[in-house]
């Protein structure tokens, strides 16, 4: 199913090989998966061609809030151990942050349980907890504060000098935003008062830890050529930059690589999805490494990586959503508190997601961000608030459709933005922006029929079956992601060698959402070839690529498509003339093209030569560069729109819950890599969605009786408890409606984020179907929440 | 002599040669085990050489009781194939064979081995002499089925998957999930990585 929005100026006039392929393999596993590939965290000495390599470790403070007392470090050092102490490191400004910064205390204080203190080096990794262990630090327990809402009252513990709102401070990225959003459109409140009916409700989202597979690595080694970094990097260039000035060396004298960078085969990260090596960790190792004398290597242990790298951040929503008795939303009031941490700033995006999927004319939005004690450092976790925003909302806007009685779909389809009838797409309510392109309503109509939604839902509070103590409840969640966009300017080279060899290079790394694939397709689609077999992709490594933006966002194939396309036809507009000369007298370079792995005239289709013989034509490799800019950021944004659809059982005797079907929607642009989008689809469900919603939450002790003592219970892999195999669905599967984005290269969009936004309220109201009407309000929904339903329904007479 | 207790907390101990491991070592020098000689006492924390069959390869590798095989491999062999993604048995990204049966390497201490067990990682499949065709079929199957996408986890996947059909040849759905439930996928690729093993064994019984 597709629809046109005109053509995109980054395609190709040829029919398509390699773009939407089903046939095409993900291109990197089997070097992963035999251990050719290294990882960052897999570097050993003999990588480097050195002998010595310094292991690190962290001493961690075991208080949320403390003032240091005591630190001794002698005990280590004697025996021949390397420290790191807070005073070593100055508070410093990276990432564009105003306040002070630093992995260890500023000031001696700490702000989070789990805060590397002081950070030891061994040269044998058995010996790092030895050295831990010779560290003595002595805590003052300070009184700390844990909820968003709290910090924020007069009278909170305060984390920072100028209070616990982060206000234009950021957690990494890019855009200095304000901690405190407000958005007014119409007058909320007198829409409230008319409507014919208002649901009102406060729900909540729990602390989720990435948990990604390969922890968190930064090796760091000083030179005489300066200073080399390899990270679990998303974004070398950046990296580069700041530890540039950090440093004060010249940029030359930096190098950041992704794992050992360079050619494919080493430029690798085993999942980030969010959580990549920051400077908390390259600061460590480099400073390590100058005062070791070696390379130095710090790999998150499961515990730091639970604790001190960064966390999906709470969020605490308190929603007022009213309608005619028609089934048309007329106003929403919304607060939120969004819990940026200890250290984190950016919290942002919670917002437009609130008021920019549906036609709500009047809408008040306050969000509020606050610093707490409660985690290191705010992050996104596959999605920048959305999943929080859309839990928010899509929860409300189910109660609402309830209590008109009307059907959740088509109370969905009454109220969503959409193309119009004539094509037009939608603005930004705030901003005015057109999007280029807009999921909705037809992904939303094409996955229900994919669903079988219209014979599985009998009404509200009704199960669909009922069998024994097994009920089996169906439910769905809108989805309208702003993600799937780019953040220019980019740049990316193609190069082909004599041989007919091709190279790919970007700075952009791949952390499994498929880059090391879905960029070779685009190049060599460009190219008019018919397979990968000859094109290597050389990625993530300021030595050898340039600045392609960074790997996040959904943003990859948008950002570095079409400068990969432009590098193309800047190859050949260097080659085609060397191969007019070759072919029939008179031939026109700019009548060539590519197209089935030859160049030919296009005016005289038989007037050709193969790739390959062009190539040989050649007496040196030949470069083709791309950039791609256009005007202000965002500026082609888009919207990823669809809804997801969950059909469960519940077990009422065990409370225990199996989901036998999901089927989740987008509208997408041109699918480029089509395995691999079929995998992100099923994966942010079955690995993330899933565990969001019914398991996954960072826990601290809150009963001890002493407001000093909170502590993490679970941060390991044991009683954290991603998804295993036996969560695995009866059936998932993700269906597209591609819809040939102008701005996108081949059309596409970006999708790894929008296939988990709004997984998890689906799950939330499949539940509440499936429990006579009872509503979650938390996630994760955990057992005992499953039972207070229960016990709910008996009391009720409902079960 | 006292074998039996300190091996049950292996994972498949009934298949390991238990007679073959000798905890005592640990804490007394290795001659003076037998019967009527006085126990001498020694450090506990010593390391020992032990000689590692890995992929079919002799190592002699001197050891700590403390050394862990998963560390062993990868910092003493350079076999990084073999992943460490959380350092204690929880997420099976460590998982080898050792005789044929998976064990989690970062909890299995590398002084236990040495007396002939056979431990096979994922560098004895494809690209290796003589590859293992189990675990190359598995290989060939995950990129088929695309069941890895950071792929982190994969090397445990595919070692248990493989203790799975070294054992059984056509395993259930439900028995390649009770096989690969220690073992976690945080790009949620499970639905995949179950095509995968199902391709796998159809493979090898398809050679015969």
């Amino acid at each position: 199913m597709s629809q046109s929005q005109g053509p995109s100026p980054f395609t190709v006039n040829h029919p398509l090989n390699l773009v939407g392929n089903p046939n095409v393999l993900r291109r990197t596993t089997m070097a992963r998966i035999t251990g050719q590939e290294v990882y960052t965290a897999d570097i050993l000495p003999d990588h480097l061609g050195v002998t010595d390599l310094v292991y690190m470790g962290m001493v961690t403070c075991p208080y949320p809030r403390a003032r240091i007392t005591k630190i001794d470090v002698s005990k280590a050092v004697a025996a021949g151990y390397v420290t790191i102490e807070p005073s070593e490191i100055p508070p410093y400004s990276m990432y564009g942050i105003s306040r002070p910064y630093s992995p260890l205390p500023i000031d001696g204080l700490t702000m989070y349980a789990g805060q590397p203190v002081v950070a030891v080096g061994a040269m044998d990794p058995n010996e790092v907890r030895d050295a831990i262990n010779l560290v003595d630090v002595e805590y003052e327990p300070l009184e700390y504060v844990f909820d968003a809402e709290a910090a924020l009252q007069p009278g909170a513990p305060q984390l920072w000098e100028n209070g616990n709102s982060p206000a234009a401070s950021v957690v990494y990225h890019y855009t200095p935003v304000s901690s405190t959003s407000n958005i007014v459109l119409g007058d909320s409140a007198t829409a409230l008062a008319q409507a014919d009916q208002v649901v009102t409700a406060t729900l909540t989202w729990g602390l989720v830890q990435h948990f990604e597979m390969e922890p968190v690595t930064a090796l760091a080694w000083w030179t005489e050529g300066g200073l080399f970094l390899y990270g679990k990097d998303t974004y070398v260039h950046a990296t580069q930059a700041s530890f540039a000035g950090y440093f004060g060396l010249p940029l030359a004298d930096v190098t950041v690589r992704t794992a050992l960078g360079g050619i494919e085969g080493g430029m690798v990260c085993g999942g980030v999805f969010g959580n990549s090596v920051t400077a908390d960790q390259y600061v460590l190792a480099a400073l390590m490494s100058k005062k070791a004398g070696a390379p130095a290597k710090y790999t998150c242990t499961r515990f730091n990586n639970a604790l001190s790298t960064t966390a999906r951040y709470p969020v605490k929503g308190y929603i007022s959503l009213g309608a005619t008795n028609s089934g048309q939303i007329t106003g929403m009031q919304a607060t939120l508190y969004s819990n940026a941490g200890a250290r984190g700033g950016y919290t942002g995006d919670v917002v437009d997601d609130l008021y920019d999927g549906y036609n709500i004319p009047n809408v008040t939005i306050n969000a509020y961000t606050a610093n707490t004690d409660m985690f290191n450092n705010a992050a996104y976790l596959r999605n920048v608030g959305e999943g929080q925003s859309h839990f928010i909302l899509e929860s409300a806007v189910d109660m609402l459709a309830e209590k008109l009685n009307i059907d959740p779909v088509q109370f969905r389809l009454n109220n969503m933005r959409g193309i119009s009838a004539t094509g037009a797409l939608p603005t930004d309510a705030v901003s005015g922006l057109t999007y280029t392109s807009f999921g909705n309503p037809a992904a939303t109509i094409n996955a229900s029929a994919a669903f079988g939604w219209t014979a599985a839902w009998k009404g509200w509070g009704v199960p669909s079956a009922v069998n024994g103590s097994i009920r089996t409840g169906v439910g769905m969640a809108g989805t309208s992601s702003n993600k799937g966009s780019a953040f220019p300017p980019t740049s990316g080279q193609i190069q082909v060698s004599p041989d007919g060899s091709v190279q790919v290079f970007t700075g952009h790394t791949d952390h499994g959402a498929g880059t090391s694939t879905t960029l070779p397709i685009m190049a060599a689609e460009a190219l008019g070839l018919t397979t990968l077999t000859n094109v290597t992709l050389i990625a993530s490594d300021t030595s050898l690529t340039t600045d392609s933006s960074v790997t996040a966002g959904s943003t990859s194939t948008r950002n570095c498509g079409p400068s990969l396309i432009a590098a193309a036809q800047d190859l050949a507009s260097q080659w085609f003339p060397i191969v007019a000369a070759k072919l029939a007298a008179g031939t026109k370079a700019s009548n060539l093209a590519f197209q089935n792995d030859t160049i030919y005239d296009t005016t005289n289709p038989s007037n050709s030569m193969t790739f390959k013989a062009a190539a040989a034509l050649l007496t040196a490799p030949l470069k083709g560069y791309g950039t791609w800019n256009i005007f202000g950021l965002f500026a082609n944004a888009t919207r990823v729109g669809g809804a997801k659809f969950v059909e469960l059982q519940v077990d009422t005797d065990t409370g225990e819950v199996h989901v036998t079907n999901y089927v989740g929607g987008l509208g997408l642009g041109k699918v480029i890599f089509a395995k691999g989008a079929q995998s992100q689809a099923q994966g942010a469900f079955v690995g993330m969605g899933q565990g969001v919603a019914l398991y996954e939450e960072l826990l601290m002790d809150p009963s001890t009786g002493l407001n000093l003592s909170g502590s993490y219970l679970n941060p390991n892999l044991l009683n954290y408890k991603p998804p295993t195999i036996m969560e695995v669905p009866d059936s998932a599967v993700g269906v597209w409606v591609e819809q040939n984005d102008p701005m996108g290269p081949y059309g596409a969009v970006g999708i790894g984020e929008p296939c988990l936004v709004s997984c998890e309220p689906a799950i939330a109201n499949a539940l509440s179907n499936a429990l006579g009407g009872y509503r979650f309000t938390k996630l994760p929904i955990r057992r005992e929440d499953i039972f207070a339903a229960i016990q709910w329904m008996q009391s009720t007479g409902k079960l | 002599m006292k074998t039996a207790t300190a091996a049950t907390a292996v994972v498949g101990a009934s298949a390991v040669a238990l007679t073959s491991i000798k905890p005592l070592e640990l804490y007394t020098s290795t001659s003076s085990t037998s019967s009527n000689q006085q126990t001498a006492t020694v450090d506990p924390f010593a390391a020992q050489t032990v000689t590692l069959i890995v992929n079919g390869a002799s190592y002699a590798v001197s050891v700590e009781p403390r050394d862990m095989l998963g560390n062993v491999l990868r910092e003493d062999l350079g076999l990084i194939g073999t992943k460490r993604p959380c350092n204690r048995g929880e997420c099976g990204g460590c998982a080898v064979l050792i005789d044929g049966v998976v064990h989690y390497s970062d909890n299995y201490p590398a002084i236990r081995l040495g007396n002939g067990q056979q431990i096979l990682t994922v560098e004895a499949g494809v690209g290796a002499k003589n590859p293992d065709p189990v675990i190359s079929a598995l290989q060939q199957a995950w990129v088929t089925e695309d069941a890895g996408q950071c792929a982190y986890c994969a090397p445990g996947m595919i070692m248990s998957a493989a203790g799975l059909l070294k054992a059984n040849a056509n395993p259930t759905v439900a028995q390649i999930k009770a096989a690969l439930s220690g073992n976690i996928c945080r790009c949620g690729a499970y639905i995949a990585i179950i095509a995968a093993v199902q391709a796998a064994a159809t493979s090898l019984q398809g050679t015969g």
